[in-house]
């Protein structure tokens, strides 16, 4: 839209402006927060600037921990876990939806379409509508406290089955033909010629997988009581469950700074991967 | 090097029978063109050759091999096709060495034979490009040289030059033509496209809905067409044809527009009083005068195309509005016919084509 009235632009601008400012402002809190001492985040009123503690308050948080509530361990452990679940959800979700995308689109097989509504129709029970049966599964496979349990159950993934299958639809057959002349067969084409072809798909999934395995809340709470395995996005919670104890806002603040880290990293990192993957549809 | 023995060749989906037993042996070093239009089968044929398609009933032997139940890739056969079917995420050079790579030939004999390709087929400058950087003619060349590098007994060609422009379409036809000719290896090339046919093919199968109507040298399919279809699908403009009765003892046609034909030297015997389908070729016509005129034409509309000029017309008591049945007349270059006046034309002595009424083979 090219516009050239003032008084537009003044009130786009502070549309945007004011859109910025509720977004990053709890940001900026929680930054500014997480640089002061424990005493001063008791006190009236909240600081709007940043303190001094910063660094200290990181090293503390990253390998020390809290010693409050459930949550005990150092933030680095939990960064870990996250990060190791987070990627094996991801990157899980992703070989499956390839491999059965890849079933689904280039092999006859009996109730091939039945099979293919089958995931399809899983798009309708996420973890939370399953939750019952899954954790009996899981507790019944002896799967509990582990990072087996942590990620298996959420890597069935239709959404990523079903844009695969797209994509894979969008792709000659041709292209098939001459792989086969050329002697590849079934596995060779799929890693030599459909796997680079999705390669911008791929990247765009896992930009959005790696944040949803990221954010994971209610299932890792219920499939871990080991401290060990406690994530990021647990521990925040643990953190304020400090019953008597004063809470230590400068440090689950910091934290949940830290939290905030890796997505961002993955996201601007791929960004342009990530549209291109998304928008791109010429093959 | 091998030929190519197709016997019977049949195919239905599923209760369709789409080739009804084609049959055609193929020499060593044979050009071999199937032409036809859309939906005749002719790249199904193709594609039978190829492995890609199931072979219904019948036997493709190539080199003596029977190779029905032969994987593509064991067939010594590669394949151009019409989009190119070039990997879009490799380059020039990798999209033409992965065949051979998969076929665990050394490095050095990959490099030497690409670079043998590359250089007969003037690509060698863009190896390193991927295809989305090439033009539709480097594609194609691209393509072709993923099929010379393989170094098969039969090149399989699907409407190669389909989608190119015209200028590039015929320096490319003679390019295959050439290429085809110097490494001598047998070819099949669909298309449907009359003009490659004829200049590219040692022989021509003309399919029409499943059977091969001829198989000829390109000449004699255009000379002496054995049924109505491949003399109306083969010649531009296509064949003027009219409907008429034998007379005179077999010595003139009497058209069903009142016109009488010389029949001259054509070989009909007894066959006074047959109904038949005739045709003539646009050249085949030439212009007269009036009182020795076979067909009075109304001219009603002119093509001037420079090297010569086409003026179709209708004889003078049939409706002139269809041109779907007007009649085509090729004058020389710098002739001026002008719509709306008589053209008296005869047929030049061996200009006549006569096909039976019912089954359009060749009388």
């Amino acid at each position: 839209m090219i516009e050239n009235r003032p008084i537009v632009t003044f009130i786009s601008h502070s549309v945007i402006i004011l859109g910025i400012i509720i977004i990053a402002f709890p940001v900026w809190i929680t930054f500014v927060a997480a640089s002061h001492d424990a005493l001063r985040m008791t006190q009236s009123p909240l600081p709007l600037w940043p303190g001094g503690h910063f660094f200290e308050n990181l090293s503390e948080a990253l390998f020390v921990g809290l010693d409050v509530g459930g949550a005990s361990q150092p933030v680095a452990l939990m960064l870990l876990n996250s990060f190791v679940m987070a990627m094996v959800i991801a990157l899980g979700k992703i070989a499956i939806s390839l491999l059965s995308a890849f079933a689904i689109v280039y092999f006859r097989f009996p109730f091939r379409m039945g099979f293919f509504w089958m995931i399809f129709i899983t798009l309708m029970l996420p973890v939370e509508v399953r939750i019952l049966p899954t954790f009996k599964v899981v507790a019944d496979l002896g799967l509990l406290n582990s990072y087996a349990g942590l990620t298996l159950p959420l890597i069935a993934s239709a959404t990523a089955t079903f844009m695969f299958r797209q994509v894979f639809l969008t792709i000659p057959d041709e292209l098939l033909e001459a792989a086969r002349i050329d002697g590849a067969g079934p596995m060779r084409f799929f890693f030599d010629i459909l796997l680079p072809m999705s390669r911008t798909n791929i990247a765009a999934l896992f930009v959005i997988l790696f944040i949803f395995g990221w954010n994971q809340y209610l299932w890792p709470l219920l499939i871990t009581t080991d401290q060990s395995l406690t994530t990021v996005v647990m521990g925040i919670k643990q953190m304020l469950e400090a019953g008597e104890q004063l809470l230590q806002w400068n440090k689950i603040m910091m934290t949940t700074l830290i939290a905030m880290v890796p997505p961002i990293i993955v996201v601007v990192s791929m960004q342009k991967m990530f549209v291109k993957g998304l928008t791109e549809t010429d093959k | 090097m091998a030929g190519v023995n197709i016997q019977n060749i049949k195919k239905s989906y599923g209760s369709v029978e789409v080739l009804h037993g084609i049959n055609v042996d193929i020499k060593d070093g044979e050009f071999i063109v199937i032409v036809g239009a859309s939906g005749c089968g002719k790249s199904t044929l193709l594609r039978m050759v190829a492995g890609l398609e199931q072979i219904t009933e019948g036997d493709i032997s190539i080199g003596g091999r029977i190779v029905n139940e032969v994987e593509p890739k064991d067939r010594d056969i590669a394949m151009v096709f019409q989009n190119y079917a070039l990997y879009p995420h490799m380059s020039v050079y990798q999209n033409m060495a992965y065949g051979l790579k998969l076929m665990n030939l050394s490095k050095d004999e990959i490099e030497a034979r690409v670079a043998k390709a590359a250089d007969m087929l003037q690509i060698g400058d863009y190896l390193k490009r991927r295809p989305r950087e090439l033009s539709g003619g480097q594609r194609q060349r691209v393509a072709m040289g993923r099929a010379i590098v393989r170094e098969p007994s039969v090149f399989l060609f699907d409407e190669p030059l389909s989608n190119l422009d015209a200028k590039l379409r015929v320096t490319m036809r003679l390019e295959i033509r050439a290429l085809q000719r110097r490494l001598d290896v047998t070819s099949l090339y669909v298309t449907h496209d009359q003009v490659e046919a004829m200049t590219l093919a040692d022989r021509l199968i003309v399919l029409n809905d499943g059977y091969a109507e001829q198989i000829d040298t390109p000449l004699n399919i255009y000379e002496k067409p054995a049924s109505e279809f491949v003399a109306g699908f083969i010649g531009s403009p296509p064949m003027n044809f009219f409907t008429g009765t034998i007379s005179g003892n077999g010595k003139q046609l009497e058209l069903d527009t009142g016109s009488i034909m010389q029949i001259g030297d054509y070989p009909v015997e007894n066959s006074h009083g047959r109904n038949v389908r005739i045709g003539v070729r646009a050249e085949k016509f030439a212009p007269c005068n009036k009182d020795e005129a076979e067909l009075v034409l109304n001219v009603a509309a002119v093509e001037t195309l420079g090297s010569e000029t086409l003026a179709h017309g209708f004889a003078d008591n049939t409706d002139s509005n269809d041109f779907n049945n007007s009649i085509v007349v090729k004058l020389a270059g710098d002739a001026r016919p002008v719509v709306g006046e008589v053209l008296p034309v005869r047929v030049m002595p061996d200009g006549l084509h006569l096909f039976d009424m019912e089954n359009g083979k060749r009388i």
